[in-house]
C-alpha cells in the first residue's frame, strides 16, 4: 500500500550572513493513512523545519530546499508551484501551530476565519458555510458555538483558541494534520483537554497526524510511531515499544534517562546528557551526537553512521550497531 | 562492510563542551558591523565627515577669512579664485560657508547634548518611578508641548538677548528635550521589568546603580538614534532663527544667516542662497541616513 | 551534655515562614469614582520552609506562584500578611535591614535570555553582588569570581565574555553563580528550567541538588512541571488562583492526592511510558481558570470541580490537617 506521505532524503538549509545552516540534512520517513506519528527532538534538531518544508512554508530567502523529494498523494511537493501548494494547504493538509495567540488573525471574527477557508476550498458560502463552521466548532468542543462564532480571537482563552485552530485545520477534512508543538504554550490541564480532543478526532475522522513535540509523555499518549531527530538528522525511528523500551541510540536512551517521571518512586538522580546541542553552522564531522556520547568511538567522529534495521520498522543510525562495534547494553526499563 | 577494527575503539570527544569558538563581540561592535553594511548610512557618515572637515579644517587651508571686506569685488559669480563667489561686502563666500558651518554644526551637536542630558535625566526618573510621579511628569511635558516650539524659541531668544552662540545652543537644548524624555521614559518603563533588572534589585542594587549600570546602557540604542535625528532638526531651527534675524548676527555667519542674506537677491545672484541652502539640505539628508542606519543597526530582532 | 541535647531538639529549624501573604495589583481605572479593578494574584498563603529542604510550589499559569516568590523576596511589596526569615519578621524591612536580607535570600530567574544584562561581562554580572555588599575587591574579587565560575562549570576565561555568547543552559548557570555570590541561605528558584531544552534541564537540576548538599542551601522551587518539582522537592505546595489548595511531602502528594484539583493535575501530566499511558484513568477537568480580577466566592476551584456541593460557594475552605504532614483545603475532606 502506498504511503500517504513519503519524504526521501530531504535537505533544507538557511543561508545566513555567517554561512549555511543545514537545518534538515537528509531526512527520510513516511506516514500512512490513519496513523499518528510523533517527531521528537530538542530545539534546533530540525523537526519544525522538516514539517514546514513539507508544507512549503519555508521563507525562500534565506531558506532553500537543497534536495530530496516529498511525495504526497502521488505528487512531489518539492516541485509544485506556490499556486498548486495553495490548493493543497488547508484542503488536503491541515496545520496547527504552537502559539495560539499569534496564529489567528486578531481583526477577523472566528466565524469569518472559518468560513474563509470553506469558501476558498470547498466553495461553500453564506448559510452553508456558517452551518459547517458551527458543526466544526461543536466538533472541537467549544460550548455555545452560535455566540462564539461571532467573537474575536482575543475573547477566547489559550485552550479555546487552540481548539479553534484545530477546527480551522479540519475544515476540509484533510488527509494529513500537522501539529507543531500544539500544546507547548498551554497549561497542563488544558493540554490534557486538547490531547483528549485530538485522540477522539483521530478515531472519528481517521486523519493521519504528524505531532511535533519535545515532550515524550505526549507522544506516548497519542502516537503509534516515533521519529527521533538530532542535529538535522533522524537518528532513530520505531514504534512505541521499540523507542520507549528498547531504544538503541544513546541519545534516545539518554533522553529517557534524563526526564523525571511522575510515577518514579525512589528519589534517584536524573542522568543528564552532558554538553549542548550542536551548532548547525559548523556541525561536527561524523555523527552529530558524538561530542556528547559516552560510547563515542573513533569512527563516530569521522564518518556519518548508516542506518541499521533492528526489526521491522525500528531503524537507528549509530555505529554501535555495526557488527564490529563492541556490544553495549542499555539497562532495561520496566 | 568490513572496516578497520581500530575505528571502533573509544574516543575522547574532541570538542570541549564549554569552549566558545567565536571571538567576543560586544553589542556595540555588532551594531557597528551592521551599520557598515548599510550603504546609505555609510554614505551619510562619509558626507558628514566631509562636511565636518570642510567646516573645521577648511578655514586653515583657505586663504580668505569671513570678515574682510573687498568692496571692489562684490557679488562675483563662482570662479577659480572664489569657488562659491563673493557676497554683498566682497567677502569670500566659501570662507563664510566654512565658518558658518562651524557655527551651525556646533550648535547642532551642543544643543542636542544639552537636550540629551535633560531628556535622559527627566525621562529616566519618570520611567523608573512610574505611578503618580510618572503621571505628573508626563502631564507637565504635555503642557509644554501644547505651545508651539517656535514660540518658545522666539520668546526665550528675546528674553536672553539675541545673538550669542551659547544662548542659541542653550535655548535650542531647552526647547527640544521633551521628545527625548518621552522616548527614554518609554524605554526605561519597558526595561524596568526585565529579569536582569529584577536580579540586580534582588541583589540589593541602589537606584543609582540600576539606572547607570543596567537601565540607561540598555536604552542607549534609541537614545543614540533620537540624538542623531535631533541634530539636523536643531541645525534647521538655528537656520530659521538666523533667517528671521534673531539668530546669529553679522559679521558672524551661520548657514541660516547666509541663506537669509542670500534671499535678498535671488533673481540676480542666486548663488548666495544656493550654497548655504544646499549645505543645510545635504547635512540634514546625511544625518537622516545615519540615523536610519543606526536604527537598523541597533534593532535587536535583526541580530543573528 | 543532656541540656545541650534538649536545646538542639527544641531549636526551630524553620528558615522561612509566610503567614497569610496577600498580593493584589491595582489595574487602571479608578478615576472618577469608579471602583478600581484589582488583580488578586496571591490570596492568603501560609507555609513554613525548613532549613536544607526544598519546598516546591506548583500550579498553572495565573496561580500566583511567581508573584508569591517575588513578593517574598520583596521585589513586590506585600499587600498584607507577614514574612519571617530565620525567626525575624522582615515583611517591612527597609534600608540596611533589607540589604542584609538580600544577602541571605536570593533568586534565580526563568528566562536565560533576559536574566543577564546584555551589556555587562559575565564576570561583572557574577561580581555585582560582591560589589554591592562590598564583600571583596581587587584581586580577592577576581579570585572569588573565578571560583564561582568554576563551581558552575565554566572557566575563568569566560569572565570577559558577554551573555549572548553563551547557550541557554550556560546562562542559567551564570544566574546561579550570581545568586551564590553573596552566600545566601535560601534561594527562590522561579521557573529556572522551563525555558531550557529537556536534556539541559537535568544538568541544571542536578547542579542545584549538588549545591544544596554541599552548601546546605534551602530552596523554594517554583515551577509548573510537576514531574520535575516532584523530583527535586521534599514537600510540594499546589496553588490555584492565589491560594494553596494542598501541601504534602512529594511522594505522598503523588500517591495520595486529596484535593480534586491536585488529582486533575496529576492525571493530566503525560508519563513517557506507553504502557502506563494506555492504562491510565484520566480525570480531565473541563473549563478554564476563573479570572483573578473577579474570582468566585468560596472555593475558587468550584467552577470546575466535579464534586462541587452547595457549601463550596459559601465558605472558603481552610487547610485541614490530614496526618503525615499533609494538608488540603477542601470541604469534602
Amino acid at each position: 500500500m502506498e504511503h500517504l506521505l513519503e519524504v526521501k532524503d530531504l535537505r533544507t538549509s538557511f543561508f545566513t550572513y555567517a554561512g549555511e545552516v543545514k537545518a534538515v540534512d537528509g531526512v527520510s520517513f513516511h506516514v500512512d493513512q490513519g496513523e499518528a506519528i510523533g517527531i521528537v527532538g530538542e530545539s534546533g534538531c530540525g523537526k519544525s523545519v522538516t514539517v514546514q518544508t513539507v508544507m512549503r512554508l519555508i521563507p525562500t530567502p534565506p531558506g532553500k530546499i537543497m534536495g530530496g523529494s516529498i511525495n504526497f498523494l502521488g505528487k512531489d511537493i518539492v516541485k509544485l508551484s506556490e499556486k498548486e501548494m495553495q490548493s493543497i494547504r488547508g484542503k488536503e493538509m491541515g496545520m496547527i501551530f504552537q502559539d495560539p495567540m499569534t496564529s489567528l488573525n486578531p481583526v477577523l471574527t472566528v466565524g469569518l476565519q472559518l468560513t474563509e477557508v470553506l469558501k476558498q476550498h470547498e466553495g461553500l458560502s453564506g448559510q452553508a458555510a456558517t452551518k459547517r463552521a458551527l458543526e466544526l466548532l461543536t466538533l472541537v468542543g467549544i460550548p455555545n458555538p452560535e455566540s462564539r462564532i461571532k467573537q474575536y480571537p482575543h475573547q477566547f482563552s489559550g485552550g479555546m483558541r487552540q481548539r479553534v485552530m484545530i477546527a480551522m485545520a479540519l475544515t476540509c477534512s484533510p488527509k494529513l494534520l500537522i501539529a507543531d508543538e500544539p500544546t507547548t504554550a498551554l497549561d497542563v490541564t488544558i493540554q490534557a483537554q486538547i490531547l483528549e480532543l485530538m485522540r477522539d478526532l483521530k478515531d472519528k475522522i481517521n486523519t493521519s497526524i504528524i505531532l511535533i513535540t519535545h515532550d515524550l509523555g505526549i507522544v506516548a499518549d497519542l502516537c503509534s510511531r516515533v521519529i527521533v531527530m538530532y542535529g538535522g538528522k533522524i537518528i532513530e525511528t520505531g514504534n512505541l515499544d521499540d523507542i520507549y523500551y528498547h531504544p538503541k541510540h544513546p541519545y534516545t536512551w539518554g533522553l529517557l534517562k534524563s526526564i523525571p517521571r511522575l510515577d518514579a518512586s525512589e528519589k534517584g538522580r536524573l542522568i543528564p546528557i552532558p554538553g549542548t546541542p550542536p551548532d548547525l553552522l559548523n556541525p561536527p564531522t561524523g555523527c552529530r551526537f558524538a561530542p556528547r556520547c559516552e560510547h563515542c568511538m573513533k569512527i563516530c567522529t569521522e564518518q556519518m553512521p548508516e542506518y541499521s534495521q533492528i526489526n521491522d520498522g525500528h531503524q537507528v543510525a549509530c555505529w554501535l550497531q555495526h557488527p564490529q562495534a563492541p556490544k553495549v547494553a542499555f539497562e532495561g526499563r520496566g | 562492510m568490513k572496516l578497520a577494527q581500530n575505528l571502533f575503539e573509544p574516543a575522547i570527544s574532541q570538542i570541549s563542551a564549554e569552549h566558545i569558538n567565536r571571538p567576543s563581540t560586544t553589542m556595540m561592535q555588532d551594531a557597528w558591523r551592521r551599520f557598515t553594511l548599510n550603504k546609505l548610512a555609510m554614505a551619510g557618515l562619509v558626507t558628514l565627515a566631509g562636511l565636518i572637515i570642510f567646516a573645521f579644517i577648511g578655514p586653515f587651508i583657505i586663504k580668505y577669512n569671513y570678515y574682510s571686506n573687498d568692496l571692489m569685488n562684490t557679488y562675483l559669480p563662482p570662479s577659480w579664485i572664489h569657488p562659491f563667489g563673493t557676497d554683498a561686502l566682497g567677502r569670500d563666500s566659501m570662507a563664510r560657508l566654512m565658518y558658518g558651518g562651524r557655527v551651525s554644526l556646533a550648535i547642532g551637536f551642543v544643543s542636542v547634548l544639552i537636550n540629551l542630558s535633560i531628556g535622559v535625566f527627566y525621562g529616566g526618573i519618570s520611567g523608573y518611578f512610574g505611578g503618580r510621579i510618572d503621571n505628573v511628569m508626563m502631564r507637565i511635558i504635555d503642557i509644554i508641548y501644547s505651545v508651539p516650539d517656535l514660540l518658545y524659541v522666539i520668546l526665550l531668544m528675546v528674553v536672553m538677548g539675541k545673538g550669542g552662540l551659547l544662548n542659541i545652543m542653550i535655548v535650542l537644548g531647552i526647547v527640544n528635550w521633551m521628545g527625548m524624555a518621552r522616548i527614554v521614559r518609554g524605554q526605561i518603563l519597558a526595561l524596568r521589568e526585565q529579569e536582569y533588572v529584577l536580579a540586580a534589585r534582588t541583589l540589593g542594587a541602589s537606584t543609582a546603580r540600576l539606572m547607570l549600570k543596567h537601565l540607561i546602557p540598555n536604552a542607549l540604542g534609541p537614545i543614540i538614534i533620537t540624538s542623531a535625528l535631533a541634530i539636523p532638526s536643531a541645525i534647521f531651527m538655528e537656520a530659521f532663527l538666523s533667517f528671521i534675524g534673531i539668530g546669529i548676527q553679522p559679521p558672524f555667519a551661520s548657514w541660516g544667516s547666509l541663506a537669509a542674506d542670500g534671499r535678498l537677491n535671488i533673481p540676480s545672484y542666486p548663488y548666495a542662497l544656493f550654497f548655504p541652502a544646499a549645505a543645510i539640505a545635504i547635512t540634514m539628508l546625511a544625518f537622516n541616513f545615519v540615523g536610519d542606519g543606526l536604527r537598523d543597526a541597533f534593532d535587536p530582532k535583526m541580530r543573528k | 551534655m543532656a541540656d545541650k541535647e534538649v536545646v538542639t531538639l527544641e531549636k526551630d529549624d524553620t528558615i522561612l515562614e509566610v503567614k497569610d501573604l496577600v498580593k493584589h495589583f491595582p489595574m487602571g481605572g479608578g478615576f472618577f469614582g469608579q471602583r478600581q479593578q484589582v488583580v488578586h494574584a496571591v490570596n492568603g498563603i501560609s507555609f513554613k520552609v525548613k532549613k536544607g529542604e526544598t519546598l516546591g510550589i506548583v500550579g498553572e499559569s495565573g496561580c500566583g506562584k511567581s508573584t508569591a516568590g517575588r513578593t517574598i523576596i520583596r521585589l513586590y511589596e506585600p499587600t498584607s500578611g507577614q514574612i519571617f526569615f530565620e525567626g525575624q519578621e522582615v515583611t517591612k524591612a527597609y534600608g540596611d535591614d533589607l540589604l542584609n536580607l538580600r544577602r541571605k535570600m536570593q533568586m534565580i530567574f526563568q528566562d536565560p535570555y533576559a536574566s543577564l544584562n546584555p551589556r555587562m561581562t559575565v564576570g561583572d554580572i557574577v561580581g555585582e553582588g560582591l560589589d554591592i555588599h562590598k564583600l571583596a575587591s581587587g584581586q580577592a574579587r577576581t579570585d572569588r569570581i573565578y571560583e564561582l565560575l568554576e563551581v558552575i562549570g565554566l572557566n575563568p576565561e569566560h569572565a570577559n565574555r558577554f551573555p549572548h555568547e553563551f547557550s541557554g543552559g550556560q546562562r542559567q548557570r551564570i544566574g546561579i553563580a550570581r545568586a551564590l555570590s553573596v552566600n545566601p541561605r535560601l534561594i527562590i528558584c522561579d521557573e529556572p528550567i522551563s525555558a531550557l531544552d529537556v536534556s539541559i534541564q537535568a544538568q541544571i537540576v542536578n547542579m542545584l541538588e549538588e549545591l544544596q548538599e554541599k552548601m546546605g542551601l534551602t530552596y523554594l522551587f517554583i515551577a509548573h512541571d510537576l514531574s520535575m518539582v516532584k523530583h527535586i522537592s521534599h514537600r510540594i505546595a499546589v496553588m490555584y488562583l492565589g491560594r494553596i489548595v494542598e501541601l504534602a511531602p512529594s511522594y505522598e502528594l503523588y500517591k495520595n492526592p486529596q484535593h480534586p484539583y491536585t488529582k486533575a493535575l496529576l492525571s493530566a501530566i503525560p508519563i513517557p511510558d506507553p504502557r502506563v499511558e494506555a492504562t491510565r484513568k484520566r480525570l480531565v477537568v473541563q473549563g478554564n481558570v476563573p479570572s483573578p480580577i473577579d474570582p468566585p466566592s468560596g472555593c475558587y476551584f468550584r467552577t470546575r470541580c466535579p464534586y462541587v456541593k452547595a457549601v463550596c460557594s459559601e465558605e472558603v475552605p481552610q487547610l485541614k490537617e490530614l496526618g503525615n504532614n499533609h494538608v488540603a483545603a477542601c470541604h469534602l475532606l
